[in-house]
């Protein structure tokens, strides 16, 4: 098999493992550890999709620029946003 | 010209011609992401404030079911990296046939979402355009409005689900053997709409997670 295909669906498959993990994970009712590590699990599968089906991980730096700029302005409105209501 | 490529006059060669499409791309995903931000902040203070009466509410919702469409889309993305894959490695209707098997999943996905919403509909639990709202659990009050949140986003969504399909069912018609395809040009279409079928899904996946596993 082409190894890019390969790539592709070892990506699958994982996204599969990740997804049947964060569904247990949910149902297991761990309180306020569901929630760290549902999130946690969810970044790991946009990471995927983002590296493998959206080609960052083989993209030019400057493709790499643009798409951590995106991150960079999420980063900001999440951490201005608490700010707001934690000073009120 | 080089190696037959459509160059447009403002590029200095194909491959640079490609790296902006991308560049593009990404820069148009980045005001996409920081809209549906917007409304993923929104959701995290009221479900940091309201984590009891949320994580009720999400109960309601069918998580068999939203599985089960979280494994067709990631099943689409799969499906649709292939389509980029064939279209890289020369062979337009081996993509063709993926961008179909794309476009399949993709609809199966929303008619599912649209079952799931008219069951939502039929139990009083979508409080939209004046519908009663009957939620027999406590705080119902906030559950109203995690299910507003719930429609907003999903709909959000939907509505990229629905522009994907579209451009997904062009790009099918585009690379048609008698329609003058011109072979880079449908490369870089198939990745850029690759790349906006795959952020649709990287959106999904939050939503999935904020709507549906936040339960306890």
């Amino acid at each position: 098999m082409n190894p890019a295909t390969r790539t592709l669906l070892l990506t699958w498959a994982a996204l599969l493992a990740v997804l049947a993990m964060s569904v247990a994970v949910a149902l297991l009712a761990l309180g306020p550890w569901s929630i760290a590590l549902n999130l946690g699990l969810a970044l790991l599968m946009g990471g995927l999709l983002v590296a493998n089906f959206m080609d960052l991980l083989s993209a030019k730096p400057l493709i790499r620029v643009f798409a951590l700029g995106a991150l960079l302005w999420v980063f900001l409105l999440f951490v201005m946003l608490p700010v707001d209501y934690l000073t009120r | 010209m080089s190696d037959g490529a459509t160059i447009a006059s403002h590029f200095e060669d194909a491959e640079q011609q490609r790296e902006a499409g991308l560049m593009g791309m990404w820069l148009f995903l980045a005001t996409e992401l920081l809209l549906f931000a917007g409304l993923f902040g929104g959701f995290a203070i009221y479900r940091g404030l309201h984590g009891d009466a949320f994580a009720a509410a999400a109960r309601h919702l069918d998580l068999p079911l939203a599985t089960a469409n979280t494994v067709i889309l990631l099943t689409s993305g799969l499906s649709m990296a292939l389509a980029e894959r064939m279209a890289h490695a020369g062979a337009p209707q081996l993509a063709r046939r993926w961008i179909a098997v794309t476009v399949a999943l993709g609809a199966s996905f929303l008619a599912i979402k649209g079952y799931e919403w008219h069951h939502e509909y039929s139990e009083g639990l979508m409080p939209l355009l004046g519908l009663a709202f009957e939620y027999d659990g406590p705080d119902a009050a906030q559950a109203h409005l995690f299910f507003d949140f719930y429609f907003a986003m999903t709909g959000l969504h939907a509505l990229h689900m629905l522009i994907g399909l579209a451009a997904l069912v062009l790009l099918w018609m585009l690379g048609r053997p008698r329609a003058g395809l011109q072979p880079d040009r449908y490369i870089r279409q198939v990745q850029i709409t690759g790349m906006y079928w795959a952020f649709v899904d990287v959106v999904w996946v939050f939503v999935f997670t904020s709507l549906y596993l936040l339960r306890s």
